[in-house]
């Protein structure tokens, strides 16, 4: 079953009184499980295609269907719901409120989720198992200040896993981390793939690419092509897949 | 390089940079009409003296014979230099008419010739009055308000069979007798006018005296023994009985001096926050090797440019704004502002010159920055204490209202600021309004010395003037039992009571001195307060005032006398009472002890004690059938006896609403430029949190909260400290004007506690909501796009 189904997606900006069509005739899809990566040069509209089909931006023509349902026709306080419950977000800054600890921001999302029914102590429960999980737990009660930068893309992970979504949408999720945290976070995103959890990420890093099942290419508004990478197993891999990934880019004009 | 960054600085952060040019302006306003005000409040009495020729001391005489009496007694006064007189006719009850309706001015007319004017009388654009032209009259402020006479207005006067239609010219400021206190009703008219009364009783004639000496007590001993008189004192006294106008000036002194605390509070915050927002480019200007005060001299140049705008723009504002407040302080004085525009520009300079050095301490902080905070955007991660002083686990709430107040709670020195401009704006507002309830209030009674009744009627409407002469107490007994009678066969039965007022010198030792003396009639000396001792027992025993006490140096056990004309009388005094007539100087007399009335200088109300206790409907109820039964003004309460006695409630009461409506604007403003800064800050997690699910109305909530629960804590601050507040701020006044043991003060807790604390919060309410609503522009979609 497909989790996502974007079918003659156009994403048109108005700059300065000119018309600027970043999305043009969009049409791919995403079954439930895969992790997808998209990739292309800057200005080609990665990030714009992950905002549109994640209901953080509208769509100008085509159509975006989530788990079946068509988000364009969806209302702002609709789509919001839908973001909260079904979706996780992870993005290149590590945004997160200063004023609460590691804790409570991964907290806040299930806090605020009208669909659930746990109580404080359980989501307070579940945030420690996904901070063990991610390795994170002894940052709990600091300040986001006082934690790293991979901690706390970490914790960004935790944040958008708190409400068990469908499907996480990432946005250069190691873009602002060193290789080793971006390596180790990485290992995290593989994991909860392969725990069940589709996912869609922007990256212009062929080695987070190549931990993903399946990569796009996206040029001039509109996909190019796409690599089926198949399912990640294990490091050794990883070093055959970079390569064919890399080939495969060559040939793209990347 | 500078003009560079300055143009992106102003095109990028146009928002910061537009809330901190509208602070300055404010912050200018407030300072420069602030101490325009206070310069021109402190020395506003003296300059008025000067320019009106305020005398050293004044006295009113009435009849020729007092002024044969005045003559001798100053004959051999050397330390008199200089001594003018005014002719006056006092003019009492229903003489006054426009187009046939009489009108009530509330108390004795002095009509007075101009032509031997002493004084500088001042109109209403406080230029000096140089001429009153034939069938012309001008009329003091209060009364010409009081009356609702207006400029054109034809006012007749029939007196004794002589009737004079005069115009009005318009309203004179009168230095010695114009205060609300003094509350005399001047009327200057032209000497061809003065003359058409030439024909009435020599009884209705006085005179006022300004004698000019360099010994005032020489010249108040030399008439301890002249006749006549009706009103003599100092200067000193001219200049207090000015208090209640003052008080205003003193209010308005207390709301400047807040405004200027609000400004800088409020500049030094926005300065601060706004030079937070730029740790970033800070750290890039280091790490790409600009030196600290190359920095530094940046940040001063951009401040300093904004500064001059905004305390140009605010120069601009702050004359009218000036002129605003003073224009609620009296239009009894003249009260102009002295070199306006110096001042104000000096104020500007100033305010430029306390933005720079703001700046320039808060830029200190760039030496402490390194290349790293461009990364971290100022957060340097070392940090000793927790900020988040809630956990999410631990609560029960809506996320929103936990994320404000966790806020709150984590930045406690930046809401501090903004509850202690609200606390401000609240206190400000519930002092007015205690006070003007205080001036209004039944309670206030017993500090006039009088005692609460259930009704008053006005004495004047009594046809009682006759009374005031000799064998006169058999008159005024008549007219009481006549009341009483009256109202009994009525269904009304009320007990019936008056206070005569007589002016007598006491003399205690070597020390003499004239006070304003009282005494019951058909009432006993219990019926009255008494701070210290008992009532006087018999007719050898009084009580006095503190005042007196310290002017005769006297205290209770001590034996003060006095002389009546006739006899000599040593009174025993038992008790010490407080009143603020005639700015603290009383004595109560025993009821037996036996007067001349034609040594009485007047009397108070008719006091009612209706003997079947009706409640405060039936009491109403009455006043209407009592006016209508003796064909005179509605009988007021003690409230109003009260309100009517100080004059100044209904000032207050403006000055309230004026504050209230000011207030109002800067919690608006500072609500609608402070929220505005965090949006402006938080953009990029408004941003994150859209992107996660949240909803606009929920982001909303979390923004708008964060003022409603400091709004909420301000009020209820304010509210609860505004009593004490009230009490020391205008305790004082209350204390110069005679209450020298303070008064109860008319707390109103529905007013209080609930109706302006409401306006107040909902005033943050709305502004707060209506500026969230701008977090509406900010969409999930910029979430990577944000620095």
């Amino acid at each position: 079953m497909n989790m996502l189904e974007v079918r003659d997606l156009c994403k048109t900006y108005i700059v300065n009184k000119r018309q600027n069509n970043v999305l043009k005739n969009v049409n791919f899809s995403i079954a439930e499980g895969e992790m997808v990566a998209v990739m292309g040069p800057s200005g080609s509209g990665k990030s714009t295609l992950l905002y549109t089909v994640s209901g953080m931006d509208t769509v100008t023509s085509g159509s975006v269907s989530f788990c079946g349902k068509s988000i364009g026709k969806m209302h702002e306080k609709e789509l919001a719901d839908l973001r909260l419950d079904e979706m996780g977000f992870i993005f290149q800054q590590m945004y997160m409120l200063k004023n609460l600890t590691v804790l409570d921001n991964i907290m806040l999302p299930a806090v605020q989720s009208k669909k659930s029914t746990e109580s404080r102590k359980e989501i307070t429960e579940r945030a420690h198992t996904l901070m063990r999980k991610l390795g994170i737990i002894e940052t709990a009660d600091n300040d986001i200040n006082e934690v790293s930068g991979g901690q706390l893309q970490r914790a960004c992970i935790c944040r958008s896993m708190i409400n068990r979504p469908k499907m996480i949408f990432a946005d250069e999720p190691t873009g602002a981390l060193n290789r080793t945290s971006s390596d180790e976070v990485m290992e995290e995103l593989g994991k909860l793939n392969a725990d069940g959890t589709t996912m869609m990420l922007v990256t212009h890093d062929v080695k987070v690419a190549a931990r993903c099942t399946r990569v796009l290419f996206i040029g001039d508004g509109n996909i190019k092509g796409e690599y089926n990478l198949g399912q990640y197993g294990s490091t050794s891999q990883l070093r055959e897949r970079e390569r064919a990934l890399n080939n495969w880019l060559l040939e793209m004009g990347w | 390089m500078y003009l560079n960054i300055l143009k992106k600085d102003l095109k990028r952060k146009k928002a910061m940079n537009v809330i901190l040019l509208i602070f300055i302006i404010l912050a200018t306003m407030f300072v420069s009409s602030s101490v325009n005000n206070i310069l021109t409040i402190s020395t506003a009495l003296e300059d008025y003296f000067a320019a009106a020729g305020v005398p050293d001391y004044l006295l009113a005489t009435t009849g020729s014979a007092a002024d044969e009496s005045v003559k001798q007694a100053f004959a051999d006064v050397p330390e008199i230099t200089d001594c003018k007189t005014e002719s006056i006719i006092y003019m009492n009850g229903e003489v006054f008419f426009v187009e046939d309706e009489p009108i009530d001015f509330g108390n004795t007319a002095m009509y007075t010739n101009f032509s031997e004017a002493s004084l500088c009388y001042f109109d209403a654009d406080n230029q000096p009055i140089t001429e009153v032209k034939e069938g012309t009259v001008f009329v003091a402020v209060k009364p010409m308000k009081e009356a609702g006479l207006e400029v054109g207005d034809v006012l007749e006067i029939r007196m004794e069979g002589v009737s004079v239609s005069l115009t009005v010219a318009g309203v004179c400021k009168d230095a010695v007798l114009g205060s609300d206190l003094m509350g005399n009703v001047r009327l200057l008219v032209n000497e061809k006018d003065f003359a058409q009364f030439s024909g009435i009783p020599d009884s209705l004639f006085g005179k006022l005296w300004y004698v000019n000496t360099t010994d005032v007590a020489a010249v108040t001993d030399a008439l301890a023994d002249a006749k006549g008189i009706t009103f003599n004192g100092d200067r000193a006294m001219i200049k207090m009985a000015y208090v209640l106008d003052m008080v205003i000036a003193g209010i308005l002194l207390v709301v400047s001096i807040c405004l200027i605390l609000i400004a800088f509070v409020v500049l030094r915050f926005t300065i601060t926050f706004t030079l937070s927002e730029d740790f970033r480019e800070i750290g890039v200007m280091k790490a790409i090797g600009i030196r600290n005060t190359a920095i530094r001299s940046l940040y001063l140049v951009k401040y300093f440019f904004t500064a001059v705008i905004g305390a140009a723009i605010g120069f601009f504002g702050s004359i009218p704004f000036a002129n605003l407040l003073i224009g609620s302080v009296s239009d009894s004085i003249v009260l102009e502002h002295h070199n306006i525009v110096f001042i104000n520009l000096l104020c500007c300079i100033f305010v430029v010159l306390l933005i720079l050095f703001f700046c320039y301490t808060c830029t200190a902080q760039v030496r402490k920055l390194s290349p790293l905070d461009a990364i971290r955007s100022g957060q340097t991660g070392e940090r000793f204490s927790k900020k988040g002083i809630l956990r999410l686990g631990k609560t029960s709430g809506r996320p929103a209202f936990f994320m404000a107040l966790n806020d709150i709670l984590s930045s406690p020195k930046r809401y501090a600021t903004i509850i202690l401009t609200y606390t401000l704006c609240t206190v400000l507002v519930l002092i007015l309004c205690n006070g003007a309830n205080t001036l209004r209030s039944d309670k206030l009674i017993h500090a006039f010395g009088m005692y609460k009744s259930d009704l008053y009627l006005s004495s004047a409407d009594m046809d009682v003037l006759n009374a005031l002469s000799t064998g006169g107490e058999v008159l005024m007994q008549e007219k009481i039992d006549e009341i009483e009678k009256t109202l009994a066969e009525e269904g009304m039965p009320a007990e019936c009571t008056i206070d005569m007022a007589y002016r007598f010198n006491y003399a205690h030792g070597d020390r003499t001195f004239t006070s304003m003396t009282l005494q019951g009639v058909n009432t006993t000396t219990d019926y009255y307060s008494y701070h210290e001792g008992t009532p006087p027992q018999n007719p050898s025993e009084a009580a006095i005032t503190p005042t007196v006490s310290e002017k005769l140096d006297a205290g209770i056990g001590d034996t003060i006398t006095f002389h009546d004309g006739t006899q000599e009388h040593k009174l025993l005094v038992t008790a010490i009472y407080q009143s603020m007539n005639n700015l603290g100087e009383g004595v109560r007399l025993h009821e037996d002890l036996k007067q001349d009335y034609s040594n009485a200088i007047g009397f108070f109300q008719f006091q009612l004690n209706f003997e079947d206790h009706p409640d405060e409907a039936e009491i109403a109820e009455r006043a209407e059938r009592i006016a209508e039964l003796f064909d005179i003004d509605m009988p007021k309460t003690a409230g109003e006896v009260v309100e009517e006695t100080t004059g100044v409630a209904g000032t207050i009461s403006a000055m309230r609403t004026m504050m209230l409506v000011l207030s109002m604007i800067i919690i608006a403003m500072v609500t609608l430029l402070m929220e505005r800064s965090f949006i402006a800050k938080e953009r990029g997690e408004i941003a994150m949190l859209k992107a996660m699910g949240f909803r606009t109305g929920t982001i909303m909530s979390w923004h708008s909260l964060r003022f409603v629960i400091i709004g909420i804590l301000s009020v209820i601050i304010g509210a609860a400290a505004s009593p004490a507040l009230t009490k020391l701020c205008l305790d004082p006044i209350f204390k110069m004007l005679g209450a020298r043991f303070g008064v109860p003060f008319e707390i109103k807790p529905l007013e209080v506690f609930v109706i302006y604390p409401a306006v107040i919060l909902a005033v943050t309410i709305i502004s707060a909501l209506l500026t969230s609503l701008y977090t509406k522009t900010i969409t999930a979609a910029q979430a990577s796009g944000i620095e």
